[in-house]
């Protein structure tokens, strides 16, 4: 009897040989933990892209990766993902994500020959498990000249220029980044900043109630955009925590020390001897009511400086008078936060306190991608470990090879109509950390202006737009959805008003397809004749049009658009351009015959 | 030894490791690129794939620096230990000597002669085989061992015999005689076995300002000096000037006292001062002072390199110039360096010393020398100037006692 006839799709992640043991070093430090748990597996938290493709790889393509370095080959890890069918079609047996996919989704690691897994295996490292993933050898995979469409494409992947869906571009774009990822180190802010608090979380003095105080610290500094400096807030809680009976004075040099170690960060190469006499001539010019004496601060350095040239013995660091000047000291001494542990046993005896203050500064001149897995894996405060994960480094999380909070840990960040949210922490059952983020200001501003001129706005969880519907006396009805347009690239914040009025196929529905427009323009073209593309553009050259037509990919719609500054909007422009858009969608709509939005 | 996750190599060290095990390799780079770590790695990538596989270097001490941690699993010897059991498993005798030589006491292998027997003989034994072969610093071994190499593997693969495989690593700037081979001599030597040449460039132990110091001692060869990646905190190579041999222990003690937990190495060009510099070091510093005087029946047990601890992070190691090549140290400490005359040699000769003992620290360096030694003159004028700007000059005074300026 024939076997029966599967049309079951299969989907694999396409890796080099090498990708896939780094990718495996990862993994090890997840075992026995679960990577925290977000709304979308597929999110777009990492800026790179992962090449997945259906049913497998044609052999130029094994050749092509093969043939780029000595004992190269390609590995296939099969995804036990669900949904990945939307991203593909008929006419697309490949696809380029920018998504990350946790490792725990992959079913099995396929390489092509039972040599080239052997050679694999027997190359052992200490953060490689090859055992985690079922390795098999299945060679039809790397040769499947079958699958749809993808030998069709072949000669454009390797051969076309520059291409967001070429696969030499895409592969070049993967290993640059990953030339990037060696540089990260120290380079960093973000990095810095945490290096700097997961170091203070394992050095912090015992009986200091550490989530409470610190938790809501790193919620209010999530560190995004500019906001890359550590704030007065945190400044604050920080010293009240290891040296609440020195506040004014030692507030102060921290500030200093601080201040000389995160811009001593992108240096290459600085001198402790220097960091130190910088931190006293900013010590210096402190203001007159903290009576810092000056005459001290110059004693302390040049004695710091004898000990740091190996001129002078350095004498044990109590926890008692000038904690933050002993500290600075032990930093720029052991300069690794290891080190600086291990200053409490020896012969400097140094204090507590004195040793979480330099293990706070050694680690922001280390950085978190810097630190030991010791530091890194400090079990008993899983909740932070998660915290900084989920705000500073996930997209880092591959590079560090940072360990995740074990499994009863998640995270969850629910959104509300009016687009605030609620970010909760959980472990088990139980709520350890629960917070209201508000939405941002621009929404806030635009949904108060909307109550005003009685146009309700609320939020859209599914777009995460902000949206109003206006009725026609007709019966008719549209929606207008309005986006936040907030970036680097814009001077000033902006908003972009959105009235959809036909669907897009279903492959062009998700945001992370976005920069693959030219699968949009094919797929299109099948409904989309040139007669009609034509009569949009006309449409809108209209002098009564102030709109344009667009695509927005997050709704997969296609949209009338229109763009405004927030600073000069005034409430009846917000009221004209939300009636402007949704009576132009309407327009078009209606010409299809239909009323869908 | 403890090596580095797959995540720390660099995309250089990763593809040399991703070599088939199967073909011949010769690795050269610069001092702190990684060779050692590439020679252990490879050899034990090759006996988990069931290869036979050895790994020999230069030194004793070298060899029991390299046993220790994941390094265990490798069967590590010195050349003229391997050789002795090799030459011995092919059935022909005993390895033949050259004489002793005022210069050189101990009775080197007659490498001429083995290649000479080994021409005579028809058919070379299987056992000769010796699978895979890792030989780290390969610049100290002379060209003619190579061509030894080369005629067994020639004769063996006309005997269709499995061919036999070696891993080289090495680096001409690092050589401490010029009886080494430079790069070139390796791949004239190995003609036939015609290894795979890859070059590492980037030096991952020393800090900008050691890596610059260092190169002051390079006498330019191919390898090139590399240039550091670290962007670790580094303070300026030191020179200081003593007046006698305790004012260098009061500095060492000092520097020990205030890092506890730094690896510390001591470099001296005599056992005499080695000895002498341990008798003054171990009653101040205690179990953390170890020294190596080399193999032989008259060395005290402690004193040999096989009781060498380098897995303990905390360890001051005194050892003599002969045997550092391949360690690496937190801070190095080079006293009584006019011992160190450069007449006593070419002034190469000098510079490779003080090119392979610079480049041994990793963040902080010290060379010591007296001013009033008639000897320090040939010694100071192959150092860098004042005016350089590489290294700080120290007169060595003490600016008094601490306990004066506590804050």
């Amino acid at each position: 009897m024939k076997p029966k006839k599967t049309t079951e799709k299969r989907y694999f992640i396409v890796l080099n040989r090498n990708l896939f043991l780094r990718s495996l070093a990862a993994f090890k430090a997840l075992t026995g933990s679960s990577y925290p748990s977000f709304a979308d597996p597929l999110t777009t938290a990492a800026n790179d892209k992962l090449l997945i493709v259906r049913d497998g790889i044609p052999s130029t393509w094994t050749e092509c990766i093969s043939s780029s370095r000595e004992n190269e080959f390609p590995v296939l890890l099969e995804l036990d993902l669900v949904g990945l069918e939307s991203y593909f079609d008929d006419s697309n047996a490949w696809s380029l994500l920018p998504c990350s996919i946790p490792l725990t989704q992959i079913k099995t690691a396929f390489f092509p020959e039972k040599e080239q897994i052997n050679d694999f295996i027997s190359r052992s490292y200490e953060d490689v498990t090859t055992d985690i993933i079922p390795i098999k050898r299945d060679s039809h995979l790397f040769r499947s000249e079958a699958t749809s469409l993808v030998s069709k494409k072949e000669s454009d992947l390797f051969t076309s220029k520059k291409n967001p869906n070429n696969l030499a571009d895409s592969i070049a774009e993967i290993k640059e980044k990953e030339i990037a990822c060696e540089n990260l180190i120290n380079n960093n802010q973000d990095d810095a900043v945490a290096g700097g608090i997961c170091c203070l979380l394992q050095m912090l003095p015992e009986g200091v109630t550490w989530h409470h105080e610190i938790l809501p610290i790193i919620a209010n500094d999530p560190l995004e955009g500019e906001s890359n400096k550590i704030s007065k807030d945190v400044l604050n809680c920080f010293v009240n925590l290891v040296a609440p009976e020195h506040a004014a004075t030692t507030k102060h040099q921290i500030r200093c020390a601080i201040e000389v170690f995160m811009a001593n960060i992108s240096k290459e190469g600085w001198q402790s001897t220097q960091v130190l006499t910088d931190i006293a001539t900013k010590m210096s010019h402190s203001p007159s009511e903290l009576a810092i004496d000056n005459s001290m601060i110059q004693n302390w350095m040049e004695l710091s400086v004898d000990i740091l040239e190996n001129r002078a013995d350095c004498e044990p660091l109590p926890d008692e008078g000038e904690v933050a000047l002993r500290a600075i000291l032990l930093a720029c001494l052991r300069k690794k936060p290891e080190a600086v542990t291990s200053a409490t046993n020896s012969y400097l005896r140094a204090g507590k306190t004195v040793t979480a203050i330099a293990g706070f500064l050694c680690g922001l001149s280390s950085g978190m991608a810097n630190l030991s897995k010791e530091i890194k894996l400090f079990n008993s405060r899983p909740e932070m470990a998660a915290l900084i994960v989920r705000n500073l480094l996930l997209p880092k999380l591959w590079e560090s090879g940072l360990s995740i909070p074990n499994k009863t840990i998640s995270i969850s960040n629910e959104l509300n109509d009016d687009l605030s949210s609620l970010l909760q922490i959980t472990k088990g059952k139980t709520v350890i950390y629960s917070k209201n983020i508000p939405a941002r200001a621009v929404y806030q501003q635009l949904v108060a202006m909307g109550r005003q001129m009685d146009l309700p706005l609320f939020g859209d969880k599914e777009s995460g737009y902000l949206k109003f519907t206006h009725e026609w006396k007709s019966g008719r009805k549209q929606s207008v959805y309005i986006k936040s347009l907030h970036s680097k690239e814009h001077r000033e914040d902006m908003v972009r008003f959105i009235s959809p009025f036909e669907k897009l196929p279903e492959t062009c529905k998700k945001s992370d397809l976005n920069g693959l427009f030219s699968s949009v323009s094919k797929s299109r073209a099948k409904t989309i004749n040139r007669e009609r593309l034509i009569k949009y553009l006309f449409w809108q050259s209209q002098e009564d049009k102030h709109c344009r037509i667009s695509i927005d990919a997050q709704l997969g719609c296609l949209c009338v658009i229109v763009d405004q500054i927030v600073s000069t909007m005034d409430r009846e422009e917000l009221s004209s351009h939300l009636m402007h858009v949704a009576e132009m969608a309407d327009q078009l709509e209606e010409d299809l015959g239909t009323d869908l939005f | 030894m403890k090596l580095p996750k797959a995540t720390e190599l660099d995309s250089d060290q990763q593809s040399i490791l991703d070599a088939p095990l199967t073909s011949n390799l010769f690795v050269s780079g610069p001092p702190g690129c990684g060779k050692t770590v590439i020679a252990l790695y490879r050899a034990l990538a090759a006996k988990n794939s069931n290869q036979q596989c050895q790994m020999i270097m230069y030194t004793n001490v070298l060899t029991r620096y390299t046993s220790g941690g994941e390094g265990q699993a490798i069967p590590t010897s010195t050349m003229n230990s391997w050789l002795t059991k090799w030459w011995k498993s092919g059935k022909m005798g005993v390895v033949p000597k050259l004489e002793s030589t005022p210069n050189s006491p101990y009775k080197k292998p007659d490498f001429q002669t083995m290649q000479v027997y080994m021409f005579k003989e028809r058919v070379i034994s299987s056992a000769m085989n010796w699978g895979h072969l890792v030989i780290d610093e390969g610049q100290d071994f002379p060209p003619i061992f190579y061509n030894l190499l080369n005629t067994v593997t020639h004769r063996l693969t006309e005997q269709d015999e499995e061919p036999p495989v070696m891993t080289i690593l090495a680096d001409e700037n690092q050589r401490i005689t010029t009886e080494n081979s430079t790069l070139e001599d390796i791949r004239n030597a190995l003609k036939y076995s015609n290894p795979s040449h890859r070059k590492l460039h980037k030096n991952y132990r020393n800090t900008k300002r050691i890596a610059q110091f260092t190169n002051h001692f390079s006498v330019g060869l191919e390898t090139g000096t590399g240039s550091p990646v670290s962007t670790r905190d580094g303070e300026m190579p030191r020179i200081v000037t003593t007046n006698k041999l305790n004012d260098s222990v009061q500095r060492i003690v000092r520097y020990a006292n205030n890092h506890p937990d730094h690896q510390i190495g001591i470099f001296v060009i005599t056992q005499k001062l080695c000895k002498s510099l341990y008798n003054r070091l171990e009653p101040k510093l205690g179990g953390r002072v170890q020294a190596s005087l080399g193999g032989g029946w008259r060395v005290e047990d402690k004193f040999k390199p096989e009781n060498l601890d380098f897995d303990s992070g905390d360890k001051i190691t005194i050892l003599c110039f002969a045997s550092i090549k391949g360690l690496e140290f937190d801070a190095v400490f080079l006293p009584e360096l006019h011992h160190l005359n450069p007449d006593m040699g070419s002034e190469d000769e000098f510079k490779m010393k003080m090119f392979v003992a610079c480049s041994r620290a990793r963040e902080f360096l010290e060379l010591h020398y007296q001013h009033d030694d008639p000897k320090t003159q040939s010694a100071s004028r192959w150092l860098p100037s004042r005016e350089s700007g590489i290294a700080q000059w120290d007169s060595g005074e003490s600016p008094g006692s601490s306990k004066t300026r506590q804050f």
